[in-house]
């Protein structure tokens, strides 16, 4: 294992305010997850495993606490700097796929290239080769509408490893599929995890999906509760 | 940050796929451009038309009519005509008018026509041409000679044989020789002579064929660099003492003409306002139209932002996309707008021109209202945080 931290977190804590009350959703988590590792965060609906993702992510700020991002501390960032790391370091695989459906599926992998300043053929030029690794050339001029489920979220992981990010987060990927297609989206990801040497964090309810990847945490009522290697 | 080029080519990807909302606000911005153009084209006819009224009545012209006060005695007319003679206003052409209707004959056909006695001057100061032959002479004094206005000429002719100058016209029982025949003139709003439909004789010959005559207009040039306001307050003043037993009233075209253009500027800015109001209804709809879109695709700004788009880059997405559709409505609304206005002119029976700068402003008035509708949705997008679009699924 690489001896580099990808995520470094002490002491985040977020809450939220609804009809004026304030719900305290992560609780002084602390953890570290190394550079190449897999990383699952499981836990019950509502223990804040989404937020902790979000946060990670840098879609959302934590209220308190440090939490560095290969090396860079993200706490006062601006949305700007947010944005470009973003861009530089993270993937994401989402639950629903959030394709956007007016565009054909090379457009929807091409677009992280955009807003890299990427042009526009050289870009589709590179998407088209990234669904060959996902197994979805055959398919780059059709809509998302017109795909399953799991050849959804193959584009999706393809849009995901186009801009060679350190950092997939995947949230509950295999949610909406099937046993067999959610083994082999899994197989997939891990597949290209290893290749790349691409730190893989998922969230997921499943323990079975869990079990896949190296390093576990749970969480439960916005506290991390355990943390460990998971038993392949 | 996303490249100018290459945020056009997104704003442009989505707005190929034109939803239904998205064509009606398109027509609205169609509607509100096309009223522009519309209007200033309408208004520019409009405008070209009342003009052509006073075309041949120059802005150096006034008239001067001398109705008989009530219990007055009759004048002769060469009486007046000297009065006239002898009014002192140096630099002013003065030509003295005196209508009749009368019956005309020629080869057994009989026409009705407007008798106009009056001097050789009138020819340049209402601006006639000639078709034929030549206008009045002043050494024509009371000769019987006529000069034939078009249509007065072409009804004579309908008989058979074509009227020619040298040719002898019946006026009541007495023989006018032919001298000239002019060309047809739009009738001018202001100037009491209608050409086409008259005869011209000269002016103290005009008693021999209708004895009830008497000088009531006077139409007077007045050259540069004399002041028509000043002329036409000196004409009064001396008409007036000369006059006593008449009532004397000065038309100045010019006063007429810039009261008509005041009223035509107000009837323009009224359509404008009318256009606005159009074009805003349009903006709403853009607006309208955006926040729709910017609700709907909360989950993709989410992921825009997820792969690294920053504020700006949504708020100029959907700024581009606002912009696209004024645009296209804009072009799509000038080509409409100038339609109308023709179709317009000519159920109007106006000669249709296009206002060159109705298209520019057509169209760059749609063009900010939709910039502007189209800002505060676009700031709105902008100003989500990733978590929270990416929430709405």
């Amino acid at each position: 294992m690489d001896n580099l931290i990808c995520i470094s977190m002490k002491g985040i804590s977020k809450s939220y305010r609804h009809d004026a009350k304030t719900l305290q959703v992560l609780k002084h988590v602390n953890f570290q997850v190394g550079v190449g590792e897999t990383c699952a965060i499981v836990g019950p609906s509502g223990s804040g495993k989404s937020t902790l993702l979000s946060i990670i992510g840098l879609l959302d700020f934590p209220d308190e606490g440090d939490y560095l991002l290969m090396g860079h501390s993200v706490a006062n960032a601006q949305s700007d700097e947010l944005a470009m790391l973003r861009k530089s370091e993270i993937g994401f695989v989402f639950q629903h796929y959030n394709l956007i459906a007016r565009l054909s599926v090379l457009e929807n992998v091409a677009l992280p290239l955009r807003y890299r300043g990427v042009d526009r053929a050289s870009a589709l030029e590179q998407a088209m080769q990234m669904l060959g690794r996902v197994g979805m050339a055959d398919r780059a001029r059709f809509k998302s509408a017109d795909l399953s489920g799991g050849q959804k979220q193959r584009v999706a992981i393809a849009r995901a490893l186009i801009g060679q990010p350190s950092l997939i987060l995947a949230d509950e990927p295999t949610g909406s599929l099937d046993s067999e297609t959610a083994r082999e989206i899994l197989e997939l990801l891990l597949s290209i995890q290893k290749e790349q040497r691409v730190t893989l964090l998922i969230v997921t309810h499943d323990n079975q999906v869990a079990h896949l990847m190296q390093k576990k945490i749970r969480v439960r009522g916005g506290r991390v509760e355990e943390m460990g290697a998971s038993v392949l | 940050m996303l490249p100018l080029n290459q945020a056009i080519e997104d704003a442009l990807d989505s707005f190929r796929t034109l939803s239904r909302r998205s064509a009606l606000a398109l027509l609205g911005i169609v509607i509100g451009s096309a009223s522009i153009v519309a209007i200033i084209n309408i208004g520019h006819n409009a405008g070209l038309d009342a003009a052509s009224i006073f075309q041949g009545m120059g802005t150096d012209t006034l008239v001067a009519q001398l109705p008989d006060k009530e219990d007055a005695q009759v004048s002769l007319l060469s009486i007046d005509a000297a009065k006239i003679e002898g009014l002192d206003l140096p630099g002013l052409q003065i030509t003295p008018t005196v209508f009749a209707s009368i019956s005309l004959v020629f080869n057994n056909r009989s026409v009705n026509a407007r008798l106009v006695g009056t001097e050789s001057s009138l020819f340049n100061v209402i601006a006639l041409s000639l078709l034929k032959g030549r206008f009045l002479h002043e050494f024509d004094f009371e000769e019987n000679v006529v000069v034939l206005g078009h249509q007065v000429a072409v009804s004579l002719s309908e008989g058979g044989s074509r009227i020619q100058v040298g040719d002898w016209l019946n006026i009541n029982n007495y023989l006018f020789k032919v001298v000239g025949i002019l060309k047809s003139k739009t009738n001018s709003m202001v100037s009491p002579v209608v050409v086409d439909d008259s005869v011209f004789i000269p002016l103290h010959a005009i008693s021999r064929v209708e004895s009830q005559t008497a000088l009531r207009d006077l139409i007077v040039r007045v050259p540069p660099p004399l002041n028509i306001e000043i002329a036409a307050l000196r004409l009064h003043d001396q008409l007036a003492r000369t006059f006593e037993f008449r009532s004397v009233q000065i038309m100045v075209p010019q006063q007429i003409i810039e009261g008509m253009n005041r009223q035509n500027r107000t009837f323009h800015y009224l359509l404008i306002a009318l256009g606005a109001i159009a074009l805003v209804g349009g903006g709403v709809a853009v607006m309208n139209v955006m926040y729709m879109n910017v609700s709907e695709r909360r989950v993709e700004i989410g992921l825009r932002m997820a792969i690294g788009a920053r504020r700006q880059d949504i708020r100029n997405l959907f700024l581009i996309e606002a912009l696209a559709l004024s645009t296209l409505g804009a072009v799509l609304g000038a080509g409409v707008g100038i339609a109308l206005a023709w179709l317009y002119a000519v159920i109007s029976g106006w000669a249709f021109e296009l206002a060159m700068l109705s298209i520019p402003l057509g169209v760059l008035s749609t063009l900010l209202v939709g910039v502007f509708f189209g800002l505060k949705p676009a700031i709105a997008a902008s100003r989500l945080t990733p978590v929270e679009a990416l929430r709405d699924d």
